[in-house]
């Protein structure tokens, strides 16, 4: 795994949580890999997991059950509603971006409609 | 302390035994070579014709040459002292020897253990083998009379020259170590470290041979009852013990490894 | 729980202070990265703590009092250059190891350097720079000791044992152990530490937990250490 090292990776690895539990590859009610397994797995210091984890806690995106472990929220809006959040920053950059080689609001949708109309 | 011993023998096992070979095989080449040459002089020789001049043309040299050799095997014995502790402060592996959890008086202890041992053997194997080329090139039986009049001496005096010894080699021994110690704590990064020790362990023995002169000055009259012989000898071994704490003391405490 | 703590720590030499005032405080449970120039004092600063060096003044206080061999049971320092005997064996080192420092792991060590495919009978001097530098780590990580100062353990080592060596040291954190690695390729090692400490001309020039300088600085701590000593 390649984390970039200008962001808190903390903050990386649950965005990479998030976009498993999109992808489904992670499903709600699935169980977290341990710690240790996961900081061994994606090669960084378990401490870093440990903040992550407990991020994602706090933004009840996960819960943890003393003893068993922590698992993704049993909810099923859950995928939809990060799948929203994911495209919206995606949205935003792409609108920027755009806007930035001037293009106009109206322009931005022409050229995406075409482009996916098969342009 | 015998993990030290353990460590010391694998680290100089391979090189001991090689001086040694190299040692024998110098020694029973030459003494198997000239053997050959001293039979036909010998056979020739008895009571009769015995020439002097002769003999000591054939011996002479000979004997001379063992006695050489064996000052060599002892030089290296010596040498070998002197690198146990130098060598293991000066390479690299100098940072997992002296992090070893062991107080630097077992450390230090053990390398003067195990010099003193090479020394000792060194000195009985070369004595010994002199001897004996001198047995076997003129047939005269010397050892015989050798150990008769060591053990015709009183007991305690052979007690007392044997401790004696050990006390002296201990001494040469801890001086080096102590020019280490002095030069580790006090003059670790300068340059040139080895012409500031040689320049220590010169100025030590000077102090020490002034040091002790002034003392045995003192003690001259009392030396004149036997009691104080021994009396001396406690001293003396004191004396060693102080300048090994002071070694240990300085390993301990006071040296940096830059 | 405190691993260690350095207050006003001083080395001079003839004209030069390799230290000057140094203070801070090691938790157990973290991976620290001492962060500096070449000549900046972290080797200075990791051979007083591990005893092979003295210092001019100023305290070290562990957790509980400790001196001589108990100090060195419980700090291990694992130097940059080869401190491994080049005539021993591999299987001689450990053996070695195990014998002198109580609660060695031989089974760690084995284990990490199954990898490497070393054979036992290998002599040190024979091992190839990476092969040695990830022996080096995992013969010191297998040792039992509260606080692990690892000296540049990157240096002149290839891409691959890089790698293997900072996942060797990432993995050992634990609530009994404080790990202070150094270095200055900080583009590699930064995301393994949890603190930063970065020493200048032996002063503490900044500290923090790597983390919240990434989120305050905006920036990663490369970068940081760019800024820090750019006008060196």
């Amino acid at each position: 795994m390649h984390f970039e090292n200008h962001i808190p990776i903390y903050l990386q690895i649950i965005e990479l949580i998030k976009k498993q539990v999109i992808l489904g590859i992670l499903k709600p009610g699935d169980k977290l890999e341990s710690v240790r397994e996961f900081a061994a797995e994606i090669k960084v210091n378990p401490n870093t997991v440990q903040k992550a984890y407990q991020e994602m806690e706090r933004e009840g995106l996960a819960y943890s059950q003393r003893g068993i472990g922590r698992f993704i929220v049993e909810d099923e809006s859950l995928v939809k509603q990060l799948r929203h959040d994911a495209s919206k920053l995606i949205i935003e950059d792409f609108i920027s971006k755009m806007t930035e080689i001037g293009y106009s609001n109206d322009e931005i949708l022409d050229r995406l409609k075409a482009k996916l109309n098969g342009g | 302390m015998i993990r030290l011993f353990n460590y010391e023998i694998q680290r100089k096992w391979k090189t001991s035994l090689g001086i040694l070979g190299l040692y024998f095989l110098i020694y029973f080449g030459f003494l198997l070579k000239w053997n050959k040459e001293i039979r036909s002089v010998m056979d020739n020789m008895n009571m009769s014709n015995f020439d002097m001049d002769l003999l000591i043309q054939t011996f002479g040299f000979k004997i001379i040459f063992f006695i050489i050799l064996a000052s060599g095997l002892f030089f290296a014995s010596i040498i070998g002292a002197v690198n146990n502790l130098r060598l293991e402060a000066k390479q690299s592996s100098r940072d997992l020897y002296f992090s070893i959890p062991m107080t630097a008086y077992t450390k230090i202890g053990s390398k003067v253990i195990v010099s003193l041992v090479e020394v000792f053997a060194a000195s009985f194997i070369g004595f010994v083998s002199v001897i004996k080329a001198f047995e076997f090139l003129t047939k005269f039986d010397i050892m015989k009379g050798i150990i008769d009049s060591i053990f015709a001496m009183p007991t305690d005096a052979l007690i007392y020259m044997i401790i004696g010894n050990v006390l002296q080699s201990t001494l040469m021994i801890l001086m080096v170590y102590l020019s280490f110690a002095i030069f580790r704590s006090f003059f670790s990064q300068a340059k040139l470290g080895w012409l500031i020790t040689i320049g220590i362990y010169i100025g030590l023995n000077y102090l020490m041979i002034r040091f002790l002169s002034s003392i045995l000055m003192t003690v001259g009259d009392a030396v004149k009852t036997s009691l104080s012989m021994w009396g001396l000898l406690a001293g003396f071994a004191l004396f060693v013990g102080a300048i090994f704490f002071i070694v240990g003391f300085l390993f301990e405490k006071r040296v940096s490894f830059d | 729980m405190i691993a260690l703590e350095v207050k006003n720590l001083n080395k001079r030499y003839m004209f030069v202070k390799a230290l000057n005032d140094f203070s801070v405080t090691f938790e157990k449970g973290k991976i620290i990265g001492l962060l500096g120039p070449n000549g900046s004092g972290k080797t200075t600063l990791m051979r007083i703590l591990s005893g092979l060096l003295q210092k001019t003044s100023g305290e070290i206080r562990f957790e509980t009092k400790l001196k001589g061999k108990l100090l060195k049971q419980t700090v291990a320092y694992m130097p940059t250059e080869s401190h491994l005997y080049p005539w021993m064996k591999v299987k001689q080192t450990i053996n070695f190891y195990e014998s002198f420092f109580a609660g060695f792991d031989r089974s760690k060590v084995l284990k990490a350097i199954e990898v490497l495919d070393l054979s036992p009978n290998a002599t040190i001097k024979s091992l190839s720079t990476g092969q040695r530098g990830r022996l080096k780590v995992a013969l010191t990580l297998a040792r039992k000791a509260e606080l692990y100062l690892i000296d540049e353990p990157l240096n002149g080592i290839d891409p691959i044992s890089r790698d293997m060596i900072l996942e060797m040291l990432a993995s050992e954190v634990a609530d009994d152990k404080c790990i202070v690695i150094s270095s200055h390729l900080v583009h590699e090692f930064e995301k393994i530490v949890d603190d930063v400490i970065f020493i200048r001309k032996g002063r503490l020039e900044l500290m923090g937990d790597a983390e919240t300088l990434r989120n305050e600085r905006q920036m990663s701590i490369h970068d940081l250490y760019k800024e820090v000593y750019k006008n060196d």
